[in-house]
């Protein structure tokens, strides 16, 4: 066999054999022990603080307002929808306080004219309805229907 | 949401207002197509022992290696994080056909490509090394292994090889390219791609497109260098195209006739779409422009007496057109999939954007690449063979090389 073969084959051995022990490092340790993923990842999300509080941790202090959304159309909305995960908020109130979309647009996601959402479902042609106003001026978050929305 | 939100009609689903594979999941098949149909004609003509040809033969190699060097690259551009494509290599996923594609193409670039070129250039690197002088020796030298073996068992055995990698190359070329049509070809959901017919159109219409860009290619190339274009390597390569143009052309008829008679549910949405959004990037561009007019250039060169000069054009126009026509074949693919709605009652819209991630610059710079790759190949490895070559040129040295020993031709 002329020498150039023997020196391509050897390079080409060599080539395998190191991405074979690349893969080796690269793998992580508890790669295939489950399935096709980390094991290790496991525990790893379950010991992650939940953001979210849930609907009911909220009732505990912000009564009133729970009051007025009953009433509104809205209460089938968690609040968390809109203020964001407010875990923290919830176990220390003075700490963080939550955050609040205030935009236009943030109404919109749920309520642009879209002819794919169900039959019925208050929408509204974001380009046309009261434009360049806060829905807020009309419409309170808590309790949307726009003439009774005078207390909050 | 709410400018998308006029360019629908009819009624879609929420999640089909945006068209998520862009103008980069076009270019992909498209670029992917180029290399296995410039590879394909290389090697069935290598195989074949198609003389005539033979000044294309090196031209299509380098050709096909300088697009499949960019053909991950619309993909690594359309999904970001280009670090994490290595893990496909790393925990392969038997059940993924795009994790597959990984080692498809690492297998058709390192052990089919590099190799088949490597050998079909090995005896004239050495015999270059020894001309040249600085850098460029010094590539020959190691790209050669520093190994200057030119004795005439070494070079017969070179082309045993090359042979056999050629051999082996073919079916890995359609593999590659069929796997392409495959991945759209096994979307279920999506009635205007789920096909088995699929994966072979895409490999004839990758043939097309190949043969098309190195017909091209080879006109441009020898009009730069003053050469003259080989005119009976011409005509040869423009009947393989017309060849390839009709099968590709009757295989996608089939498929359009089968849809027409079997007028599955999806039929009427597909055929409004058809004649609607894509009669400009289907009928006219890809079946009259695309299919129709070079198949009917090309036939006429066949029956009629037509001058070199006015011919030579005519190659050149039909392989431009025929390219368009595949790159938008592609693209009524893609995005055609994407058009109409799975209620198969809407349609939503695609526009183009100029700039960012997906836009028309980088789709145009991602194309631009492999001519620049290919402009540094035919530097290092000159594939010229030509009948009048200047003294001095590298042209001049070939051909001895090239008449004794015609590349494949005289494999055994
Ligand atoms: C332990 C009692 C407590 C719980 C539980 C609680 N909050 Fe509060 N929240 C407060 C207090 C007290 C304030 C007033 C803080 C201030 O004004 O300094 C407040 C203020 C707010 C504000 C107004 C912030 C601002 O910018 O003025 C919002 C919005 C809010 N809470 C949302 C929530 C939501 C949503 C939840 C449920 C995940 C929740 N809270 C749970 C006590 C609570
Ligand atoms: C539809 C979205 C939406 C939902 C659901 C919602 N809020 Fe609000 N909330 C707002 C907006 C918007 C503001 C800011 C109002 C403003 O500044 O005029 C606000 C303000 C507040 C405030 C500040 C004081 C106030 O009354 O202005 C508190 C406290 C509050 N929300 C608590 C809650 C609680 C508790 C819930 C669940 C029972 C809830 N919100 C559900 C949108 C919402
Ligand atoms: C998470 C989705 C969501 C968001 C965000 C949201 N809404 Fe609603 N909205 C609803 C739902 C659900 C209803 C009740 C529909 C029903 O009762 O069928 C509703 C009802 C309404 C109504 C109809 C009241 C009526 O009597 O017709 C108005 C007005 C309204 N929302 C305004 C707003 C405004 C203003 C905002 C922004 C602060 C907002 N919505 C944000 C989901 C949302
Ligand atoms: C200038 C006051 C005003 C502003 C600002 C305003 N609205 Fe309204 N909106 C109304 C009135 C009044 C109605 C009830 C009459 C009607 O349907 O037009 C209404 C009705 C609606 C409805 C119910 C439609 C239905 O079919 O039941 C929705 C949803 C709504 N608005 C959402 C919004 C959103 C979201 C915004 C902010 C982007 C907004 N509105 C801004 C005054 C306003």
């Amino acid at each position: 066999m002329p020498r150039y073969l023997v020196r391509l084959i050897i390079i080409f051995v060599l080539g395998a054999v190191a991405v074979l022990a690349i893969r080796q490092f690269m793998v992580p340790a508890s790669f295939y022990q489950l399935g096709h993923y980390r094991a290790s990842v496991l525990p790893e999300v379950a010991a992650q603080e939940p953001v979210y509080a849930g609907h009911a941790a909220c009732e505990e202090c912000h009564g009133d307002v729970l009051e007025v959304k009953e009433k509104g159309r809205h209460t089938g909305l968690s609040c968390e929808v809109c203020h964001g995960a407010a875990a923290t908020h919830a176990a220390d109130p003075s700490s963080t306080k939550p955050f609040t979309e205030l935009d236009r647009s943030f109404c919109l996601v749920c309520h642009e004219k879209n002819i794919s959402r169900p039959a019925g479902f208050p929408m509204v042609d974001g380009l046309a309805h009261n434009i360049k106003e806060d829905c807020r001026k009309c419409h309170k978050p808590h309790s949307p229907s726009p003439n009774k929305g005078e207390e909050k | 949401m709410h400018e998308a939100a006029y360019a629908f009609t009819g009624y879609i689903y929420p999640n089909e207002a945006k068209l998520l594979w862009s103008v980069l999941i076009v270019l992909y098949p498209y670029i992917t197509g180029l290399v296995a149909g410039a590879f394909i004609l290389a090697s069935l003509l290598s195989v074949f022992r198609v003389k005539a040809v033979h000044p294309t033969y090196r031209l299509a190699l380098l050709t096909s290696l300088s697009f499949l060097l960019v053909a991950t690259l619309p993909l690594l551009a359309h999904l970001g994080h280009p670090e994490r494509s290595f893990e496909i290599f790393v925990t392969p996923h038997t059940s993924s056909a795009m994790a597959m594609f990984g080692f498809v193409y690492a297998w058709y670039l390192m052990l089919v490509l590099c190799v088949e070129i490597w050998f079909e250039y090995r005896a004239d690197m050495v015999r270059w090394a020894g001309e040249c002088k600085g850098l460029k020796r010094l590539i020959y030298r190691i790209i050669t292994l520093w190994d200057d073996d030119t004795s005439p068992r070494s070079v017969q055995m070179d082309h045993k090889i090359a042979y056999a990698v050629t051999v082996i190359g073919i079916p890995s070329a359609f593999l590659l390219h069929g796997y392409v049509g495959f991945i759209f070809g096994s979307v279920k959901a999506n009635p205007y791609w789920a096909s088995v017919l699929m994966p072979v159109v895409f490999l004839f219409s990758a043939i097309v497109s190949g043969i098309a860009l190195v017909l091209l290619l080879y006109q441009v190339t020898a009009h730069l260098r003053w050469k003259k274009a080989d005119m009976a390597c011409l005509d040869t390569v423009g009947r393989y195209l017309l060849y390839a143009l009709i099968v590709d052309f009757a295989l996608e008829g089939l498929d359009v006739i089968h849809r027409i008679y079997v007028a599955e549910e999806s039929f009427d949405i597909l055929s409004l779409m058809v004649t609607g959004k894509l009669f400009l990037t289907l009928v006219i561009a890809q079946v009259l422009l695309g299919g129709l007019v070079p198949m009917l250039a090309l036939a006429s060169t066949l029956v009629f007496r037509i001058p070199d000069k006015t011919r030579q054009w005519l190659y050149v126009v039909v392989s431009l057109l025929v390219l368009q026509g595949i790159f938008f074949m592609r693209w009524n693919v893609v995005i055609g999939g994407q058009l109409f709605s799975k209620s198969l009652l809407g349609f939503t819209t695609y526009k183009l954007d100029i700039a960012g991630r997906e836009g028309a610059m980088v789709a145009l710079i991602i194309m631009g690449l492999p001519f620049i790759i290919l402009t540094v190949l035919t530097w290092l490895l000159p594939p010229w063979v030509d009948n009048d070559a200047a003294p001095g040129d590298h042209g001049a040295t070939d051909k001895p090389e090239a008449a004794a020993v015609p590349a494949q031709a005289s494999a055994k």
